[in-house]
């Protein structure tokens, strides 16, 4: 028997016509053709068993039960069948907002701190003018400070400052989120990085529950630390009325001061340290590390350069006691820096820096509320200052 | 330790495909557990032709129910096992195209000689040799079905295994009649042709193109 060429469209017409699709015109032409064309009938005889052969087949068993649970389906446990990856991927929704608040104010705070110390340490080495600390004013500015501390603890407070140029910036972008797992049950680490104004937070497993705190009405609200007190437990006491704390001598060795007027929307954010002159802020990058009291202090940071380093002391009494180390320099930022060997010019550049920092802040997304609030940096720090001044506040008053 | 979902426990036969929709629209998980188990063989062998493996078959029965009881509201009456036929019929068919998007080789370049077809579910009234030879023919279709590419396979699942109508599968795959026809007809021509090729095991009325 010679193979019989069955063209596609006779291939189609067949296959319809065994499934009687054919409309009545089609169907009388084709059952005209077959009566004449043995092979075309052959062709769709065969064609019949195939499909015959095809529904011929039995059903398999199934290889197990595909009964449903009400978690498959979402209903039993309220574990969400398809989390939305947040941008803060690391972190578990419940615990974000105080530990974020908390975590980074902390770290604001540190980087305060540590910027006050090396500014006083400029102080008191200001007259060689060739004082190895430089400040870097910078457009930009990148600014890391490691603190093996946790927030509540001044006194163990291990402050390293480092500035560093810009163009060192990209590699310093490490998003510290990798580890942390393996890392969380020997040290309570919150991390934050700010990167481009873009926040990542890693917070420690086992801070302290946060108290929740109502937010005071917009106050002016204005810290000073208390004589004597203050600089053993590092406790930022508000006075009242706001008091200006001005220039090097009121700073003197009792620590600093410092005024913040939060409000709601636009905080305009009054540094007292030294009167600010109104210099553009510099951008101001943090990358900030504030490492648990228990945590290896030896362990490695991803920072790039660790610059200047404070004694264990309370800041303000090493700062104002102990040299710096002359290996802890403060690097110069890009090609603008300025040396500020000129003593009194140190306020201008604190108070210039402490508010562009806290003026980025507002810029900084931390995170975003599931109600498309946008939570900044800025944000955090307020609600930390309350905190603050409320904790403060029952410490005066015992 | 028993299932607490034991559904043979609470699906009486004679309660209908219907009612049991209908318990499940509401969230009766038990409910819908038990048209699982009335069609899971069913909708597992329709799987499993498609895709042509246990494995994925499996993932995709699971993936049917599921998706099917989420979307249960969509159900317009009618036969469930139809209905049910073309989700797992889309979900196999959306998880072929996703392989094909990545391939993964294992599955889909299978020669198809040495897959294990499952046990056909057996039947009280045949002989071992006839069982055999039944399945050794089982074999035979199933191989040549699993030979076809996934499109001609899942028209002729959709139109010889599930029974669909031509206009049902223009809907289901979102093509033209014109192009499901086409399909339909070169999916039978290539099994013919591979049939052909194990003429010994076809019983006499079924040599392919003999005159009856």
């Amino acid at each position: 028997m010679e193979p019989y060429e069955l063209t596609d469209r006779d291939a189609e017409l067949l296959s319809a016509y065994i499934d009687d699709a054919l409309d009545a015109e089609q169907r009388s032409s084709l059952e005209a053709r077959l009566a004449q064309d043995a092979d075309l009938r052959r062709e769709l005889r065969s064609l019949q068993q195939t499909v015959a052969l095809v529904r011929s087949l039995e059903d398999v068993r199934a290889p197990r039960d595909f009964t449903l649970t009400p978690e498959m389906v979402g209903l039993g446990d309220p574990t969400p069948a398809a989390p939305e990856r947040p941008a803060l991927k690391v972190m578990p929704r419940r615990r974000n907002i105080w530990q974020i608040a908390m975590t980074s104010a902390a770290a604001f705070v540190l980087v305060f701190a540590g910027v006050l110390v090396v500014m006083r340490v400029m102080d008191n080495q200001s007259a060689p003018t060739d004082t190895p600390a430089q400040v870097a004013v910078a457009p930009t500015l990148t600014a890391e400070v490691v603190a093996d501390e946790a927030a509540d603890e001044p006194e163990n407070a291990n402050l390293m400052v480092a500035t560093l140029a810009e163009t060192t910036l990209a590699q310093t972008m490490t998003v510290q989120t990798e580890g942390y797992s393996s890392r969380q049950a020997i040290e309570a680490t919150p991390v934050i990085t700010i990167v481009d104004g873009v926040a990542i937070i890693t917070p420690a497993v086992n801070m302290p529950t946060i108290p929740e705190v109502t937010p005071l009405p917009t106050q002016s609200l204005s810290a000073t630390p208390l004589p004597g007190s203050a600089n053993d437990t590092g406790m930022i006491v508000p006075v009242s009325p706001p008091e200006d704390v001005e220039s090097d001598d009121s700073l003197g060795d009792e620590g600093f001061a410092l005024e913040a007027q939060p409000t709601p929307s636009e905080p305009p954010i009054a540094l007292s340290v030294q009167q600010a002159t109104p210099t553009p802020a510099p951008t101001l990058m943090a990358q900030t590390q504030a490492r648990g009291a228990g945590g290896a202090g030896s362990d490695t940071q991803d920072g790039e350069a660790e610059v200047a380093e404070v004694p264990q002391d309370s800041a303000a009494d090493s700062a104002a006691s102990e040299p710096i180390p002359s290996d802890a320099d403060t690097t110069m930022g890009g090609a603008a820096s300025a040396e500020e060997s000129a003593a009194p010019k140190t306020g201008d550049v604190l108070g210039m820096l402490l508010g562009g920092l806290y003026r980025s802040s507002a810029e900084t997304t931390l995170f975003r509320l599931p109600n498309e609030q946008v939570v900044t940096l800025q944000d955090a720090l307020d609600v930390f200052l309350r905190i603050a001044a409320g904790i403060a506040n029952v410490e005066a008053t015992r | 330790m028993p299932d607490p979902q034991a559904p043979s426990l609470i699906t009486p036969p004679d309660i209908d495909d219907s009612q049991l929709v209908e318990q499940a629209v509401n969230g009766d998980v038990n409910a819908f557990n038990g048209l699982v188990l009335r069609y899971q063989d069913r909708v597992y062998s329709i799987a499993y032709r498609i895709m042509g493996e246990p494995d994925g078959a499996a993932d995709m029965t699971q993936d049917a129910f599921i998706n099917a009881f989420r979307k249960l509201e969509t159900y317009r009456g009618g036969s469930f096992i139809g209905w049910m036929g073309r989700i797992v019929t889309n979900t196999c068919y959306d998880e072929l195209r996703k392989r094909k998007r990545r391939p993964q080789t294992a599955f889909d370049d299978l020669p198809g000689g040495d897959a294990d077809d499952g046990p056909p579910i057996a039947s009280d009234s045949i002989t071992p040799e006839e069982a055999a030879q039944r399945s050794d023919l089982q074999q035979a279709i199933a191989d040549c079905i699993r030979a076809l590419n996934d499109d001609q396979r899942v028209v002729m699942v959709l139109c010889d295994i599930e029974n669909q109508s031509y206009q049902e599968i223009a809907e289901i795959m979102n093509l033209n009649m014109g192009t499901v026809k086409s399909r339909l007809s070169r999916a039978r021509v290539a099994v013919r042709n591979c049939l052909q090729a194990v003429q010994e095991l076809l019983p006499p009325e079924f040599r392919l193109g003999d005159e009856g």
